[in-house]
Order: structure tokens, then C-alpha cells, then sequence
């Protein structure tokens, strides 16, 4: 009888979890969707009513901009570039894979500067007591709380006059200098967790302190790790306002940068060329989560359950 | 093997303004089995961890056979240290735990192989060998704690209270197997606790610590009955001695001393010749539970009180009855028949005497 009722609730448990996370999906996923059919339609198909998801097939002609280097009579002709004026959409859909690629550069860069400073902090904050170390950490972390906006003019004027403007540089340490708040303290309260009487154990049975952190802390704390790491990643891929500030032209944008440039681009601009580049700025990201989709699970399921 | 004796010198610890361990000197012999015993913060387990030299002496020295190795950091000292919470390597399997030392000091791998499987035998953990610690129940990952210590063949080795997170049965094994253990590889062990019973059984000499400082170091039997002071002798012994405080006086009717405590008064014998000076002065009388025999006869001496409690043990039964305010724990025989309430007469078979400094001075069996 208990157990029944119990099996019982379980099972309407389940289903009511079930109903949640399809919701949730739908809410997560229809933007994306919708993006990548706008990615495929004609352009005067958008705006027609009722709508109508593609009656003549995709049109991969927006896709062509931005990976082809062959432009054809009919895109013209299709007026994405007008006459008379700048080619300012093609110019700036031409630039997409650059900006991806300086993306991929950028998110790495930093993420490999997070975890060569940010590693050796977050291990010094947690393990070597040094006077007013707590405050520190704390400032560390709430320079988070900063609007990025408020300090967009001052690091302009800066890299300005240090002569980084216009460069990846310059959003690379833009971006480590945001993400490494996070990343320290993810991997701050990671080793926390490792109780000291591991790392005693390890100085007891032969290490020195570096190779306790390289044999016994980072692994211990390695799903920690690369979940900071995702973190980083993410946050810098994804980051727009200092990436579209420090960047001026399209050789050192990035891919959010180029996206909202093809929308802000002189002439008239084209909603599903502006998805198009979209679809193809989140596709990186995408095949990353999906080749390292167990190792980045069990990074944040660490995280959460620490 | 190598053995090695240990010396410690005006050792010294002191977090901040905190003295955790406070000028002590210890001699610990080759092959020799030492156990420091104190309450919690007493400064046992910072005496241990600078014996490993995981913590640096503020002052003092630690010597291994007569050379300092004061400033010779964990991992040269060869000492092997077996944890409280274990402290076992949560992202290796046992094997990879036990074998983690050897592969340090690059052992070929045959070797490895054939020294951890002879610890496992030893430690009976041979089908835990693949297992990671979240697999493994508190008493197997003690053991495999206890594994990867024996593995090294160390010079010493240290036990910060091992036995004290696994449950009762568990731990009076594993006690007669570290028995068995010392007696077979002969190391010089030493041996943390808090619990008496575990420095009673274990070692051939322990040192009891409280304030940072070695208040006695001497053999189970000595500290248990010549305890230098109340506090040894209220911290070895299960149930604890009764300690009463009170004055010496001398006997109005007959020519000697009385004990004058709360409520009561205990003749002290003549033979004892007690200086003149302690009479009037602060003493404490203390009395252990296996020395009170509890009567239901009436006799001229002895102190009348009644039976406040009983506890039944099996092999034996605590009884308690109250001298005015404190509490007399006294040990009889599980079949004597008391019943609380019950007026009885209690005497002192063997009695110590502590100066106002708390210092014994004299014992004597009536």
C-alpha cells in the first residue's frame, strides 16, 4: 500500500519533471529555431502574414555571403548590395569568418590565461594564509559586480594610449580581466573542499608542494577546472560590448561584434543574413559542448554538488 | 629495515599568540611503541605533524637517531603518517593509493606490485584493491590508510587517531592487529589519542600532554598508579576517579589526621608522616571506582550514604552514590544485589592525595 502510493508519487513526479523540461527547452530553443529558419528564408518572406516557414525550399544564398568568396549575379540581384552605395552588409558578411576565427582565438587565449594565473591564485587564496588574503578575494570578486558599461570610456582611453586599440590583445586581456573573478573562486571553493589532510598526505609520501598540486590537487579538482574553464570560455566567446568597442575594424572584431555590425552597417541591412551570421558565430560553441559534452557535464555537476 | 629513535628538544609551536606546543621534551627509542594522549587542543597532533615536519618548530629540534631534521621538509624524512579522516587520495583506486609512495621514489614496477600486494595480504584488503574511496566503508578505506603507511617501509611511523571514526568492534580489532603489526615490522610508532583506552593497551610508554606541555611519560601501569597529578588521573581510567576537595585536620579525639571533605571525613594513617605544614591547607583526596567497596554492613568506619545509581555493564556494575554533592562511582560485582536507595556503607580500599597544586604527594592502601 505505502509502496504503492509511493511508486505512485514518484512516477507523477517524474512526469511533472518531464513537462518542465520541455518547457523549458521550448523556451530555450524556439529563439534559436526561429533564427535558424530566418537563416534560410528570402528576405521578403519575413515579414509576410500569416507567416509561412519556407515554401520554396531553404535559401542557402545568405550562407553564401558569408562563407563563399563567389558572388553571383542573382545575389546581386537580389540587392543585398545596393547600387550606388558602399557594399556595407557584404562587406561586413564577407568579414564572418575572420570574426570567428578571432572568437575562437580571443576565447582560448583568455581561458589559457584564467587558468595560468587563475589556477595558481585560487590555490594560493585557498591553501597559503597570507595577511588579508580574505579581503583581497573578496575585492576580487565583487570587481564582478561592476557594470561593464561603467568602465567601457576609461579602458577605451587606456588601451588608446598604451597603442592596443584595434586589437585582439586588447580584448583578450578585456575578457581575462572579467572572467577571472569567477574562475578563481569556482576553483577557490574546489580546493577548499579537498580536505588538508590529503595534501599532508601527499607532502608525507614524497611530494614536494608543486608536485602536490600537479599530482594530487589538479586532479582532484579537475572537473572543477574545466568547468571554470567552460565558464571563461563562454563568457569571452560570447561577450560584446568591449569586443565591438576595442575592436574598429574587421580584422581584430569578433564574431558578436561582426554579428551586430552586419545589422548597424551603412545601407540597408538584411534580417536573414544577420541570422545567417548568427547560426554561424554559435556553431563553434555548439560542436565544443557536443564533443565534450560528458566531460563538461560532470565539470558542472562538480560544481554544483561541491 | 632501518629503526630509528626520536628526540625531541624544547620543542616549541606557537600559532599567532595561541603556544600549542610549549617546550617539550621527549625520547622516543628505536622500534619503541609511544603514544601522546590529551584532551583536543592539547598540542598532541602539532607535536605529531612536526615530528613530520609538516609544520615548522617555532623553536626546539626534532632529531631522528641524533641528527637534526628539524629543517628537512615531509617528503625527505621518510615517515609515514596515517590520518583521522583518512585522507586517501579520492581520484585513485587503493592499489594506486598504496602504491602512490613507491612510484614517487620510481620503484620498478614488479616491485611495486609485489610490495603492495604483501601489504594487502597483511591488511586482508586484497579485494578493495580496485575500489576508490567513495566506494569503500570507513573501516576498509582505515585500512587501506594503514596500507599505504606499511607499503614504504618508513623510518617511523605516525598515527593521528586512526581508530577514532570507526565503530566499537571495528576498532578493539584493528588495535590488537596494530599490536600485531608493530610486534612483526618493529618501526618506532607513534601514536596519537584522546582515548585512554587505546594509550593503555597500545603502547609500552605513553606521554600524557595537556596545555601544550608532557605533564608524565611513563608506562601504562606507572601513569595509572602513580598519576603525577588530578588531572592524569582523571583523564586515564574508565569510570574517572572521584576527586574530592578539602582540608587536612587533625583529629580532635585521637592522635592523627582527617581528611575533612564535604560532608565527610577520612582518617589518614599514621605511617603515611605527613608533614605538620599540610595540615590546614587545600588538598584534594581521589579515590578510583575499582577502590570504593560499597557494603550493606554496618561497621564502624566507613562513610553511610545511599545508592544514588546503577549501571549495569555485563561484566560489571557502576554504582554511584552522592557525599553531599559529589558523585562516587565505585565498581562491583554484577551479581552484589544493590538497589538504588539502598543505604549503604562505603570505604576506600586505595586512596592518593594531591597537594593545593594539584601535585600527588602520597597513596597509601588501608
Amino acid at each position: 500500500m505505502v509502496l504503492d502510493s509511493i511508486k505512485k508519487r514518484s512516477r507523477f513526479k517524474k512526469i511533472v519533471i518531464a513537462i518542465l523540461s520541455v518547457i523549458i527547452v521550448i523556451f530555450l530553443l524556439s529563439p534559436v529555431a526561429w533564427m535558424i529558419i530566418t537563416s534560410f528564408e528570402e528576405e521578403d518572406l519575413m515579414f509576410r502574414r500569416p507567416p509561412v516557414v519556407l515554401p520554396n525550399g531553404p535559401f542557402f544564398l545568405n550562407y553564401q555571403f558569408i562563407w563563399g568568396t563567389f558572388i553571383s549575379e542573382e545575389a546581386l540581384e537580389w540587392g543585398y548590395v545596393l547600387p550606388g552605395s558602399v557594399p556595407g552588409v557584404l562587406a561586413e558578411a564577407r568579414g564572418m569568418v575572420q570574426s570567428v576565427l578571432n572568437s575562437l582565438i580571443v576565447a582560448t587565449i583568455t581561458t589559457l590565461l584564467c587558468l595560468a594565473v587563475g589556477l595558481v591564485a585560487a590555490y594560493t587564496f585557498a591553501r597559503i594564509p597570507i595577511l588579508g588574503s580574505t579581503k583581497l578575494l573578496f575585492y576580487i570578486f565583487i570587481s564582478r559586480m561592476l557594470p561593464p558599461i561603467a568602465i567601457l570610456i576609461p579602458v577605451y582611453v587606456l588601451f588608446r594610449t598604451i597603442g592596443l586599440l584595434d586589437t585582439l590583445a586588447s580584448i583578450i586581456l578585456m575578457h581575462a580581466s572579467f572572467a577571472m573573478p569567477l574562475f578563481v573562486w569556482i576553483l577557490f571553493v574546489q580546493f577548499k573542499s579537498v580536505p588538508q589532510s590529503v595534501e599532508d598526505s601527499a607532502r608525507v609520501d614524497g611530494c614536494s608542494r608543486l608536485q602536490v598540486l600537479t599530482k594530487i590537487l589538479i586532479p582532484i579538482v579537475k572537473p572543477g577546472i574545466i568547468a571554470a574553464s567552460i565558464f571563461a570560455f563562454m563568457m569571452s566567446y560570447n561577450e560584446f560590448i568591449f569586443a565591438t568597442t576595442l575592436s574598429q575594424s574587421a580584422g581584430s572584431r569578433t564574431a558578436s561584434a561582426t554579428v551586430s555590425a552586419l545589422a548597424f552597417s551603412v545601407g540597408r541591412y538584411s534580417v536573414p543574413l544577420i541570422m545567417a551570421g548568427g547560426v554561424f558565430a554559435i556553431l563553434p560553441p555548439i560542436l565544443i559542448v557536443l564533443v565534450f559534452r560528458k566531460t563538461i557535464l560532470e565539470g558542472l555537476v562538480s560544481v554544483f554538488r561541491r | 629495515m632501518k629503526v630509528v629513535g626520536i628526540t625531541l628538544e624544547n620543542l616549541t609551536k606557537k600559532f599567532g599568540k595561541v603556544v600549542a606546543v610549549d617546550h617539550i621534551n621527549l625520547k622516543i627509542e628505536d622500534g619503541e611503541f609511544v603514544t601522546l594522549l590529551g584532551p583536543s587542543g592539547c598540542g598532541k597532533t602539532t607535536t605529531l605533524r612536526m615530528i613530520a615536519g609538516l609544520e615548522t618548530p617555532t623553536e626546539g629540534e626534532v632529531y631522528f637517531d641524533g641528527k637534526s631534521v628539524t629543517d628537512t621538509p615531509p617528503h625527505q624524512r621518510n615517515v609515514a603518517m596515517v590520518f583521522q579522516d583518512y585522507a586517501l587520495y579520492p581520484h585513485m583506486n587503493a592499489y594506486d593509493n598504496i602504491a602512490f609512495n613507491l612510484r614517487m621514489k620510481k620503484r620498478p614496477r614488479d616491485e611495486i606490485r609485489q610490495l603492495v600486494k604483501e601489504t594487502a595480504e597483511l591488511l586482508k584488503i586484497e579485494h578493495l584493491l580496485d575500489r576508490f574511496p567513495a566506494e569503500m566503508s570507513g573501516g576498509e578505506k582505515q585500512r587501506v590508510a594503514l596500507g599505504r603507511a606499511l607499503v614504504r617501509q618508513p623510518v617511523v611511523f605516525l598515527l593521528d587517531e586512526p581508530l577514532s571514526s570507526i565503530d566499537t568492534k571495528l576498532r578493539e580489532e584493528m588495535r590488537s592487529e596494530l599490536i600485531k603489526i608493530h610486534e612483526k615490522i618493529k618501526t618506532t610508532f607513534i601514536y596519537v589519542t584522546h582515548d585512554q583506552v587505546e594509550a593503555m593497551t597500545l603502547s609500552k610508554r605513553f606521554a600524557v600532554m595537556n596545555y601544550g606541555r608532557i605533564t608524565q611519560f611513563d608506562t601504562p601501569m606507572n601513569i595509572y598508579n602513580k598519576p603525577l597529578n588530578t588531572f592524569i588521573a582523571s583523564f586515564v581510567g574508565s569510570p574517572t576517579i572521584t576527586l574530592f576537595t578539602g582540608k587536612i585536620v587533625r583529629d580532635p579525639t585521637e592522635d592523627r589526621l582527617l581528611f575533612k571533605g564535604e560532608g565527610f571525613v577520612y582518617p589518614i594513617p599514621k605511617s603515611l608522616k605527613l608533614s605538620e605544614a599540610i595540615v590546614g591547607t587545600k588538598i584534594t583526596l581521589g579515590v578510583r571506582p575499582e577502590d570504593v567497596s560499597v557494603s550493606k554492613l554496618r561497621k564502624d568506619e566507613g562513610i553511610s550514604t545511599k545508592i544514588y545509581t546503577r549501571e549495569p555493564r555485563g561484566d560489571e556494575t557502576i554504582l554511584s552514590v552522592k557525599f553531599k554533592d559529589v558523585l562516587v562511582k565505585a565498581k562491583v560485582h554484577p551479581e552484589s544485589g544493590f538497589q538504588v536507595g539502598e543505604p549503604v556503607i562505603v570505604t576506600f580500599k586505595k586512596v592518593y592525595l594531591f597537594d593545593e597544586n594539584s601535585k600527588l604527594f602520597a597513596r597509601w592502601q588501608p
